[in-house]
């Protein structure tokens, strides 16, 4: 069975911003979707969320997808670390220090020293999605990410911001039409 | 207020208020305090002798100013005895 897992980010809910609508949708092509609560903002460290995660792991399949938002990005690198995926999305993500008023406490995950070759190997296929006013995340991480993942396709949305609520985005057909190129 | 709105005016609430409070602890550990607590002691004794009408205001004002700042320079030491033995219990 086709597995979804949607990752958010900093100070996010399952319930926030696209991730509902997108549940929603991917179910109605027969996908079970995952979207995990992490610590956050208390107890936000990358050893917290790969525990919270741990009991996700045994719907990781050969026909799963994993997407991140903002932080939700090198978190689900570093999942994909040691899981095979089908595709992996990153939307307004990043590594590496990025610069923004949150930095202190995404270090562990920014910071976290990436197994590229691992990642490209469990990964089929990457898509980034970035924009070029997202307050924070700034453009040259969508292109950084790029240079990591070697079968990826960078997808720049003018205007997204940071593809949240603030942002308009409590609905996001691009990414899933882009899901469905997948299979 | 969105959630990662509300998270960003705290962190810049925590981050200003570190500000201050760093600048306040700059100010109350500085040399440039120390040595105006030592005028200021000086000149309210010299004042205060003068017009007590006590001999040599100047020069007997030394003494309980070089006193008076030891004493309040010494806390600190004080301090960390407290904090080891007795705080601590």
């Amino acid at each position: 069975m086709k597995t979804a897992f949607i990752i958010h980010g900093v100070g996010g809910t399952p319930q926030e911003n696209w991730f509902p609508w997108l549940k929603e949708e991917l179910e109605k092509i027969s996908y079970q979707v995952f979207i995990p609560q992490f610590p956050t903002p208390e107890g936000q460290t990358l050893d917290n969320w790969l525990a919270t995660f741990k009991e996700y792991e045994k719907n990781i399949n050969a026909e799963s997808i994993i997407i991140g938002h903002s932080l939700g990005t090198p978190f689900a690198l570093a999942v994909a670390e040691n899981n095979k995926f089908k595709a992996a999305f990153s939307v307004a993500g990043f590594v590496g220090l990025t610069g923004n008023i949150f930095e202190e406490g995404m270090k562990t995950f920014t910071l976290h020293d990436f197994d590229w070759q691992k990642i490209n190997a469990n990964c089929e296929k990457f898509f980034i999605f970035d924009s070029d006013n997202d307050p924070y995340v700034k453009p040259e991480k969508g292109e950084q990410l790029k240079t990591y993942l070697k079968n990826s396709e960078r997808i720049t949305v003018p205007g997204a911001g940071h593809f949240n609520e603030s942002a308009g985005y409590t609905k996001f057909p691009l990414i899933l039409e882009k899901i469905k190129t997948v299979f | 207020m969105e959630k990662l709105e509300q998270l960003e005016q705290e962190i810049k609430s925590i981050k200003d208020r570190n500000k201050k409070v760093e600048a306040d602890k700059s100010w109350e550990t500085s040399l440039t305090r120390k040595i105006l607590v030592a005028i200021l002691t000086y000149a309210v004794i010299v004042i205060f002798f003068y017009f007590a009408q006590l001999p040599e205001p100047f020069l007997n004002a030394i003494v309980p100013t070089v006193g008076f700042m030891l004493s309040t320079l010494s806390i600190p030491f004080f301090k960390q005895i407290w904090i080891k033995y007795i705080y601590k219990k």
